[in-house]
């Protein structure tokens, strides 16, 4: 790796481990070179699957719980760059979202959940929205009653990834309606609620109870 | 990593067995599969839909209820009305059965009545629901269509209320024809009710002529007993039905009764001098089998004291006929029924006794008679069905019981005078 690419730049680094943005040598492609300690599942899965709305995983490689995952390089501005410019309006939310849906359909169709939507985890390219960064991405169990460990984004983490119950695919509807209420009034939904429709919508997505919420992200899309 | 090595397919490096990318030339070398969202646009749509079916349902639920609608049909029909269900029948009979089409039996003389009666009752239980319809009824009348170049038109009256719904309809209409009335004729009953529905019933009014021959005492022998019923025997064996049969009695004292158990033959006395009158001293019976309607006219039953007068066992009209001097004057019996009208029982143990085991019901009108000096003047042991009997007219003077009811039969002797 070190003789066929070199590293552009350090785009992230944690005590979990790095972000890498590397390049070819010989062809000029970028990719993302993804360092982190913890479990490979989602990323294992995803070298299977193709969806315009996911970064292509191209290899995963582990030696212990060390794990380095070569990815697609998605050119373009995350959401939360471009929210700090202004809002969005509700078409622009709505069809940003549809991706963003899509994205999470692919995940949720694998057992997986990516419980960490956000603003900076949504890449424009283009017209199309990109979701990226499965680290805090987990296989669904349903025989685990409670998350063994609290993952995500405050705001937009579900209650129940604080251990009241395990995360599922309602975890991510509930992200998606912060992130929805973010995009159309740059507050969560407890301080600001969206108005109409949209508002709707989002208090639907974040009701308390699991139960409450959208099924899936079918029936979010349906509600969109 | 399972050690084993693969080539890259598109430059040759060797690279793990279980390699997904060649970082050599970066290429990809996994298949992948792309997953399809399902398309859930038609689920949009199925609530929006599902409203719409509803309120298209609702409206056309409304337009079915608010819309006058007519209804048509023969003979009998079912109709709802606030959640209940009546059935509605026209028909000549004395019960809600139904008859479509009715054909009468005519004679080329002859000048005929018939009631038309429509019945309302309960679906559900069959009882009668005339009245409680009849609050729903804003109007009825009837119409007639009948061959335009009959010699003789059917007449009619405008439907009238009957007395009692449950045994003579709710509403009733006299039809009047004669033996050369053309049918069929369509009669159609019009109820228009309240909700602003029309109800038309139809019926189909048809005649079947049918030939009828009178014997005279000037033709045939007649003037005993034995002679009378050596032709009733003879008219009994050799003339067929459906053809009519009238017997013109003389003036004369029968000594003793006759009896007629094959075929109706109607029986008609007449007045000679003296103003004596067709007489029987001796019983006569009277039970022809399965037979059209008899009538029995003009005629005096005189007994000794001891047995019955006349004893009708068929359906049979007594008219101005004459009963004295028995244990019985009119005994109607078996499963039968007849009416007198305008006859007189005088110092009989029973005047008219009626002890009809049957359901058969016919004219209840027991018109101007009179009862004088019998022991009981009528005695009702059965009767059949629950028509009132109404002797209007009627006169009931030194009997010692006017009237025995064991039957417990209605009856209406509100125009009988007692004295």
């Amino acid at each position: 790796m070190q003789k066929e690419y070199e590293q552009v730049r350090l785009i992230k680094e944690s005590s979990r481990g790095s972000v890498r943005l590397i390049r070819h040598n010989t062809t000029g492609r970028q990719f993302i070179l993804r360092q982190f300690t913890g479990n490979p599942e989602v990323y294992q899965k995803l070298l299977d699957y193709t969806c315009p709305n996911l970064p292509t995983v191209f290899e995963v490689a582990c030696q212990g719980d060390q794990n380095l995952v070569l990815e697609e390089f998605i050119q373009g501005d995350t959401l939360g760059y471009i929210l700090k410019g202004g809002l969005f309006s509700p078409d622009e939310t709505r069809k940003i979202v549809l991706q963003v849906c899509r994205a999470l359909w692919v995940l949720h169709s694998i057992g997986a959940v990516h419980r960490d939507v956000k603003p900076e985890n949504i890449i424009l390219r283009g017209d199309e929205a990109v979701l990226i960064d499965f680290d805090a991405a987990r296989l669904h169990k349903p025989e685990h009653e409670m998350d063994t460990q609290i993952l995500g984004t405050t705001g937009f983490a579900a209650p129940e990834q604080y251990g009241l119950s395990q995360s599922d695919i309602r975890t991510d509807i509930y992200a998606l309606g912060v992130l929805i209420n973010v995009m159309l009034t740059g507050e969560h939904p407890s301080k600001k609620l969206a108005d109409g429709k949209m508002g709707r919508v989002v208090d639907r997505c974040t009701h308390v109870n699991p139960q409450h919420r959208y099924k899936n992200v079918l029936r979010l899309m349906e509600a969109l | 990593m399972t050690g084993k090595t693969k080539p890259c397919p598109y430059c040759g490096a060797s690279l793990p067995g279980d390699a997904a990318f060649c970082p050599f030339c970066a290429q990809s070398i996994r298949s992948r599969q792309s997953v399809k969202v399902p398309s859930h646009l038609w689920r949009k749509w199925l609530k929006p839909a599902v409203i719409l079916v509803v309120l298209i349902l609702l409206a056309v639920g409304l337009y079915h209820h608010f819309t006058p609608h007519v209804y048509d049909a023969w003979g009998e029909l079912t109709y709802t009305l606030d959640g209940n269900d009546y059935h509605l029948a026209v028909t000549f009979r004395n019960d809600p059965t139904p008859e479509p089409e009715y054909t009468v039996q005519v004679e080329a003389d002859g000048r005929y009545d018939r009631d038309a009666k429509l019945f309302i009752t309960h679906v559900s239980t069959g009882v009668d629901a005339g009245q409680m319809f009849n609050q729903q009824i804003d109007s009825a009348y009837i119409q007639m269509t009948q061959p335009s170049d009959s010699p003789s038109p059917i007449t009619w009256l405008q439907p009238e209320f009957a007395n009692d719904p449950a045994t003579e309809g709710l509403l009733h209409s006299v039809l009047t024809f004669t033996g050369e009335s053309q049918g069929p004729a369509e009669l159609v009953w019009h109820i228009n009710m309240k909700n602003g529905d029309t109800i038309l019933l139809r019926q189909e009014l048809d005649f079947q002529p049918v030939d009828s021959i009178h014997y005279y005492p000037e033709d045939w022998p007649m003037d005993t007993i034995e002679e009378l019923q050596a032709l009733v025997d003879q008219i009994q064996a050799e003339v067929p039905l459906p053809t009519v049969v009238h017997l013109h009695l003389p003036p004369v004292a029968y000594e003793g009764g006759l009896t007629i158990d094959k075929r109706t033959i109607n029986l008609y006395g007449s007045l000679g001098e003296n103003n004596m009158r067709t007489t029987f001293l001796g019983p006569v019976v009277y039970r022809p089998e399965e037979d059209p309607q008899g009538f029995i006219e003009y005629i005096d039953f005189r007994g000794g004291g001891t047995g019955t007068g006349l004893t009708v066992e068929a359906d049979c009209h007594v008219e101005d006929c004459g009963f004295s001097g028995w244990d019985t004057g009119l005994l109607v019996g078996a499963e039968d029924w007849a009416d007198p009208i305008g006859c007189l029982f005088e110092d009989n143990s029973v005047g008219f006794r009626f002890d009809s085991g049957g359901s058969y019901v016919n004219a209840n009108r027991f018109e101007g008679n009179a009862f004088l000096r019998n022991g009981t003047a009528v005695e009702l042991l059965r009767v059949p069905g629950a028509k009132t009997l109404y002797f209007d007219g009627c006169r009931f003077a030194g009997n010692n019981t006017d009237l025995s009811n064991p039957a417990n039969h209605p009856v209406n002797i509100s125009y009988a005078t007692f004295e």
